[in-house]
Formats: C-alpha cells, sequence, structure tokens
C-alpha cells in the first residue's frame, strides 16, 4: 500500500479478503503470488459477552487464486480512486 | 634496633621497592596531588559488558482486524534490513510465543502500527497489548498502552507502544506474546523491509 493509502500489492487484497493471519510469505521478501502460503490453523477469538475464548482452530479460508487477487486488488484500487478524485 | 623515622634530607639514597598495590589499604585523599596516570585497559581484569542480548522482531506481513484483541500468532520474522543489530543469541519465537535464551532482567518494547486505508469512523481506542506467562500455559496482559484517532475520510495511521521490565528466573516458563485490542475495523500494519510493528528484547543484566 502506498503511503497515501492507495492499494498497491494483492497482500492488500488479500487482508481486505479475510480478517486474521489466514495467510503469509514463504518468502517474506518477495511476495508474489507463487510464495503466498494459506496457514492451515489461525488464531481464533469468540465473545461471549464480556468473556471471551481464544486458541487455534482450522483455517475455515482457502487459497485465492491469481486472477481473485488481482481483480481484488483492481477493485480496491478504484474504490479508492474514486473516494480520493 | 628498629627505625622508626628516617630523615630524607639526610642519607637516602636509591631506588624505591616496587610497591604491591594489594598492601595499599588506606590512602588519605588529602595526601594526594598530582594527576593520575592513564589507565591501561588491557591491565583492567574482571570487567564485565554491561549489554548481552539485544534483538528485534517484526510482523512481516499486514493483516486486517475487526473490533476485539488477539494475539499476533504468525507472520513474524528477525530483523534483518538496514544494518540491524543483533546482540548476543537472540530470542527464539513459535506461533507468536517469544522464549527468552538465558534468565536475567530484560526489557521488551512492544509496538503495533494500525492503519485504515479507507478512512473511516473514529477508533476510541487502539491499543497494544504485552502478555506474559510464568507457568508456559496461561497469558495475562502485563501490560497495555491506547491511541486513538479522529473520524477521517482518507487513510489514517496511528500507533500504540508499550514496555514491561521482566525478572526472567525461569526460560521455560516465563515468556510473552503481543497483543492488539482495537475498537473499530482495522488494519495492523507488517512488513519485511522496516520494523512498524515490532517487538525489541533487550537484556539489562542478570536475575
Amino acid at each position: 500500500m502506498r503511503k497515501d493509502g492507495r492499494p498497491d500489492h494483492i497482500e492488500d487484497a488479500l487482508r481486505h479478503m479475510h480478517n486474521g493471519q489466514w495467510f503469509g510469505w514463504s518468502d517474506s521478501k518477495n511476495k508474489i503470488y507463487a510464495n503466498l502460503i494459506i496457514y492451515s490453523k489461525i488464531w481464533n477469538i469468540s465473545y461471549t459477552g464480556n468473556e471471551h475464548e481464544e486458541g487455534m482452530i482450522d483455517n475455515p479460508y482457502s487459497k485465492p487464486t491469481e486472477k481473485e487477487c488481482t481483480d481484488k486488488l483492481k477493485k480496491l484500487q478504484d474504490e479508492w480512486d474514486s473516494k480520493n478524485a | 634496633m628498629a627505625q622508626t623515622k628516617l630523615n630524607a634530607t639526610l642519607g637516602m639514597s636509591g631506588n624505591l621497592p616496587a610497591l604491591n598495590g594489594s598492601a595499599i589499604t588506606n590512602l588519605t585523599s588529602g595526601n594526594l596531588s598530582g594527576n593520575l596516570p592513564a589507565l591501561n585497559g588491557s591491565a583492567l581484569t574482571n570487567l564485565t559488558s554491561g549489554l548481552s542480548e539485544a534483538d528485534t522482531w517484526r510482523l512481516n506481513t499486514s493483516l486486517n482486524v475487526s473490533t476485539g484483541q488477539a494475539s499476533l500468532t504468525a507472520n513474524w520474522e528477525r530483523d534483518d534490513t538496514f544494518a540491524n543489530g543483533l546482540l548476543g543469541t537472540g530470542m527464539s519465537e513459535s506461533s507468536g510465543v517469544f522464549t527468552f535464551p538465558s534468565t536475567g532482567f530484560w526489557q521488551v518494547v512492544g509496538n503495533i502500527s494500525f492503519i485504515n486505508d479507507n478512512g473511516g469512523n473514529q477508533a476510541k481506542y487502539l491499543g497494544v497489548a504485552i502478555e506474559v506467562t510464568t507457568n508456559n500455559s496461561s497469558y495475562s496482559e502485563a501490560t497495555n498502552s491506547y491511541n486513538s484517532n479522529a473520524p477521517e475520510s482518507s487513510s489514517i495511521y496511528s500507533f500504540a507502544r508499550t514496555s514491561k521490565i521482566l525478572d526472567v528466573t525461569d526460560t521455560a516458563n516465563i515468556k510473552v506474546k503481543l497483543m492488539y485490542l482495537v475498537q473499530q475495523d482495522f488494519a495492523v500494519s507488517g512488513n519485511s523491509s522496516r520494523n512498524v510493528t515490532y517487538l525489541q528484547f533487550t537484556k539489562l543484566g542478570d536475575t
């Protein structure tokens, strides 16, 4: 993401698909689709009133296709451009 | 005959014997004058350096978060850019749990950078907490610190930072995690080049 907030990377698209740490990179210095990894377990918190429980659960999210990532990024960019025109 | 008083103006010559420092136990400061000789570092022994451990770990991937709180359990990496400094052994990390390499007094600094790239409503709090366990099982919020932001139509940045000095007497049971606490949907910022959300560990001394 640029400093002005305009999305410019598929990581921006991925984090807008689902909340939490459901994905990562096999090479954090080279964040390309080929290096995208989806974790088998993720940290989860469930709330009941003021109480909460947390722990690892199976990751309910699957790996998006590369096209889904680029389409999502394009959508976010269009939204940002429209809002900041 | 035992000599109890020598007169320096009469009949004294030659060199004094070498003085043994261990035999000098009491000097009266009023009788001392002049400058101290230069100290030679190689002659100084039994000195220990002040710090033996310093390490920084950072989140390398951003994530969106919804209202609530959670530990950051993935995507941690050791700072490895821009002349990063790792002093000593360093921490070990597994699923966001950080283990100390040795007992001692440790300072832990936690920082979380937040961003809402589309702007939005006011977040009354954007917080960070250092969670500590003393039994390698249940964690408590040992510290927390909060920031907030006004409603904005464009991207919003914020951060929260907190710190704690721990007396780590048992490395198997005393461990830490980093937690975010947010009142609005926001993003926690991660980066693999720069430290934006990070934990910094410095060993201050032995326990």
